[in-house]
């Protein structure tokens, strides 16, 4: 019995070398080849001898890969949306840090900072739709996205932006409840932060609501345009407000960042009008 | 599909595949193996098909909204895929199921009654 189990799972080996990424396929084909065996084994066949009947009439593993490769994949592994998701939970952790000490200060401080930690992950969910959009427009003149790659880049700011309304949301509906304004000391002073983080909130319910109505639809670059102006919302109602909030405070501020921020959004987004696979780079 | 056991060319056992498998799972729920198994009792055995190839077969049928498939447990707790028809296939399974008659009626009156 030992040794059918390795067998088996030598069998399952070769077939994953064949079905890259496939694994609820070989899930489906492991069931189908158990059911054999046992179905041969009750009618009094050796289990060695059953398995290799099973594995004959499943088909050789490189027939089955030509034939599954026919069929698109429901989901298909895209680099950009693994490495939004690890440098999303990286920044996050860079972000929420500096916070620390005044999170675990207790009092106004642990508000005002749980207030701060929840918006500025809500803007950073977005930003990392606004990063994967331009990771989209930058590929797409050398090679389109297939099917799979596509669904998961849907799927990946689907959950994103929900994550940015959720997290923007409560953010400022808990620093409306717990942090008064600390020039009016009402819960919304209206500053333009506030103004700025408002608008971002508007964006990303927009955002995730175009995004979920669009959930079975073939439409991807319109959707990916918008993931860019959520950047640039983001970047005037978080950078640019910060910066204009100094300057109406009479202090230094400098406008750079966001002026290079938003020029590099309208780059990407230029990216749009170029035809998709024309500096595809051919096989010789 | 290909290599039937003897009477069916490859290409017809492909042709025939898609209305086989909406037949059965208008019956019910059925998962991959139990399909093939049906299939080959129906058949008393003539048609026999390369197992693993029904699976693509399957999957196309689901990426085209015929079938919709659910993971669930086998009588013995292992995972199983079950696959059920939707309101796509059924309508696919009847335009399937009126050509089939329409070229059944047709080789029949060619090759008369006693064939029928």
């Amino acid at each position: 019995m030992l040794d059918l189990e390795r067998r088996i799972s030598e069998w399952r080996f070769t077939m994953a070398q064949q079905l890259v990424c496939r694994g609820d396929v070989l899930d489906e084909l492991e069931d189908h080849l158990r059911n054999e065996i046992e179905e041969m084994t009750r009618s009094g066949c050796p289990a060695e001898a059953a398995l290799d009947a099973a594995m004959t009439r499943l088909g050789a593993p490189a027939a089955l890969a030509e034939e599954f490769s026919k069929v698109p994949p429901p989901y298909a592994p895209w680099l950009p949306v693994r490495l939004a998701l690890v440098g999303g939970a990286a920044l996050a952790a860079m972000m929420v840090a500096p916070l620390w000490p005044r999170l675990v200060a207790g009092g106004v401080a642990t508000l005002l900072a749980t207030h701060m930690g929840l918006v500025m992950l809500g803007y950073l969910s977005t930003l990392m739709v606004g990063s994967l959009a331009a990771c989209y427009f930058l590929a797409r003149p050398f090679r389109n996205l297939s099917e799979g790659q596509a669904r998961t880049l849907k799927r990946a700011s689907l959950i994103l932006t929900g994550a940015a309304v959720a997290l923007t949301g409560v953010g400022i509906l808990f620093g409306s409840l717990f942090c008064p304004n600390e020039k009016t000391g009402w819960a919304l002073g209206l500053d333009s932060r506030e103004v700025g983080g408002l608008v971002i909130l508007a964006f990303n319910v927009a955002m995730f609501s175009t995004f979920w109505r669009s959930r079975q639809s073939e439409r991807l670059k319109g959707l990916m345009l918008l993931g860019l102006a959520g950047n640039a919302t983001v970047v005037l109602g978080w950078l640019g407000a910060s910066a204009f909030e100094r300057q109406l405070q009479g202090e230094a501020s400098d406008y750079t960042l966001v002026i290079a921020l938003l020029l590099a959004q309208l780059g990407a987004a230029a990216l749009a009008f170029a035809p998709a696979g024309r500096l595809r780079i051919r096989q010789p | 599909m290909h290599n039937a056991a003897m009477k069916l060319t490859k290409d017809l056992v492909a042709a025939s595949a898609v209305p086989l498998i909406l037949s059965i799972l208008g019956e019910g729920e059925s998962y991959g193996y139990a399909i093939i198994q049906r299939v080959k009792t129906l058949s008393g055995g003539e048609i026999e098909w390369t197992d693993g190839m029904l699976y693509p077969v399957l999957h196309r049928l689901e990426e085209q909204g015929c079938i919709r498939s659910t993971w669930g447990l086998s009588d013995t707790g292992r995972k199983r895929k079950y696959y059920a028809l939707e309101q796509p296939g059924r309508a696919l399974l009847k335009d399937q199921k009126e050509q089939w008659l329409l070229v059944q009626a047709t080789l029949s009156r060619l090759w008369g009654p006693q064939h029928a």
